[in-house]
């Protein structure tokens, strides 16, 4: 899929932290505003190395730009639901630091909405068992907070 | 694409190194995409997270308030849970909050005034000079207000769409605007707050009927008609696609809205018993039952809990041929 758009004389040369070099068209370049502002400090010949992104998560990456630039607005939607859907949790974590860093501001939008859906209606134990965090709360503490967040989660019904 | 979970693992950057009891770093990131309920959620998992949530001014930039929080939402509260953006808020978004009143949003209006997105749709105790007053004074000064949604806020005259307008505009006519931003009939329930792109004014005078209304548009591709723009009670839309229906392409749903027979014909399951399938907004309105077939929540009230087999029915219609012989002899 890199190869695809290698196409063009001008694509940009993007090495990951494993070594693996992906080349990549402009226009999916500039998707990444972290490699944005790096081409225009370098010139686009050299390549440039991400020591924060791994070649999995950079492939990812591409696939979505390439996946959504291509088709309609249904059918991107339809795209995204099953890019999402086939990412493990510890990916979708991994991925998201990788997004992070380059700052791939779409999927900056709809991977913590894919995270919040996640969390949509789940309890506080589920939450840490599903990320895998320990209570580190003392009693005391975990009261007070329970106390000032009471008006979100007591009294009135659900509706 | 295929990956093991441990060769990811080993891939992992830094953030590996963290015990894994501590949470993630790419939850942190997420925080400030977060709506009000899921930041209180998980401000109550760990420590680490509760002093992201509580002291950082990031995740507190853009507020979103919805169901089920929306109903417990006071005056009081808002401007708790505003006052931790320091006075930069930047998205507001009271989604049916029914409790907020004109001095309560005015409160917050007040400290805020970087507010670029204001959306209040059904917020039904605020009035329309409540939201002028409030557009008034967000657009004095530094003026960064981009956005407003205001449906569903009773009243709104078109005086009050104009002088909205008036505040609102800025280089471009405000009609231009709002032609480049279609809005779909079958696409107003999922609102994104966080969309970049986003109409002036959500509301906007009817073509047809010269109302203050919802315009909706219809889809690229599937009507041929260069007018067909309106509002629900001018042009009625199909709930799944919102194309536009003639009189008789229209079919009916279980839950009473409106499908145009393509859709109805691809969406499925049926109701067992009047053949009407559920548009896409109510497919969990299905009644549960451990019957395998699917049954309305009409059709199940109506039977009275007798639950309809091919015996039943079998048996009903014994009944009445029966019925109908004897009354020809």
């Amino acid at each position: 899929m890199a190869e695809k758009a290698s196409e063009s004389s001008n694509s940009i040369s993007l090495n990951t932290v494993d070594g693996k070099i992906f080349k990549v068209s402009p226009t999916i370049a500039n998707q990444m505003q972290t490699i944005q502002s790096l081409i225009k400090a370098y010139d686009s010949s050299r390549v440039i190395s991400l020591p924060h992104v791994n070649a999995f998560h950079l492939s990812k990456i591409i696939e979505y730009l390439e996946g959504k630039s291509a088709t309609t607005v249904s059918a991107v939607k339809e795209f995204e639901a099953q890019f999402m859907k086939d990412l493990s949790l510890k990916q979708l974590k991994g991925l998201l630091i990788a997004v992070g860093y380059l700052k791939v501001n779409e999927l900056l939008e709809l991977m913590p909405k894919t995270v919040a859906k996640l969390i949509e209606n789940k309890s506080v134990e589920f939450l840490r068992k599903f990320f895998g965090i320990v209570n580190d709360f003392t009693p005391s503490e975990e009261a007070k907070i329970r106390e000032e967040i009471a008006w979100a989660f007591d009294g009135v019904d659900e509706d | 694409m295929e990956e093991s979970p441990k060769a990811c693992s080993s891939f992992s950057l830094s953030v590996e190194q963290a015990p894994p009891e501590s949470p993630h770093e790419a939850l942190f990131l997420v925080l400030s995409y977060l709506t009000v309920y899921e930041l209180l959620l998980i401000s109550q998992v760990c420590t680490s997270l509760r002093d992201a949530v509580s002291n950082d001014v990031l995740p507190w930039l853009n507020l979103v308030v919805e169901r089920p929080l929306s109903y417990r939402l006071s005056d009081e509260i808002l401007l708790k849970i505003t006052s931790k953006a320091n006075g930069s808020l930047k998205t507001l978004a009271l989604i049916n909050c029914v409790h907020i009143t004109d001095q309560g949003l005015q409160r917050v209006i007040e400290q805020n005034h970087l507010i670029s997105k204001l959306y209040i749709p059904s917020c039904t105790r605020i009035t329309p000079e409540g939201v002028l007053r409030s557009v008034e004074i967000l657009c004095q000064g530094s003026h960064s207000l981009s956005s407003i949604m205001i449906n569903g806020i009773y009243n709104i005259q078109k005086e009050h769409l104009d002088m909205l307008s008036f505040y609102l505009r800025k280089n471009q006519s405000l009609e231009e605007q709002q032609m480049k931003q279609p809005i779909y009939y079958h696409e107003r329930g999922n609102l994104s707050v966080f969309e970049k792109k986003q109409r002036v004014i959500d509301l906007e005078i009817c073509p047809m009927c010269f109302e203050v209304r919802m315009v909706y548009d219809c889809p690229e591709g599937e009507c041929n008609k260069r007018e067909c723009r309106g509002c629900s009670f001018c042009i009625p839309r199909c709930e799944n696609c919102g194309r536009c229906l003639g009189s008789q392409e229209m079919e009916e749903c279980a839950c009473g809205d409106n499908l145009c027979l393509d859709c109805w014909l691809k969406e499925f399951p049926k109701c067992s018993f009047c053949n009407k399938p559920y548009c896409k907004q109510h497919t969990s309105w299905w009644y549960n039952s451990s019957d395998p077939g699917f049954i309305c929540k009409v059709c199940e009230e109506n039977s009275h809990g007798y639950t309809y087999t091919d015996e039943s029915v079998g048996a009903a219609e014994a009944i009445i041929a029966q019925h109908w012989s004897q009354t020809i002899k």
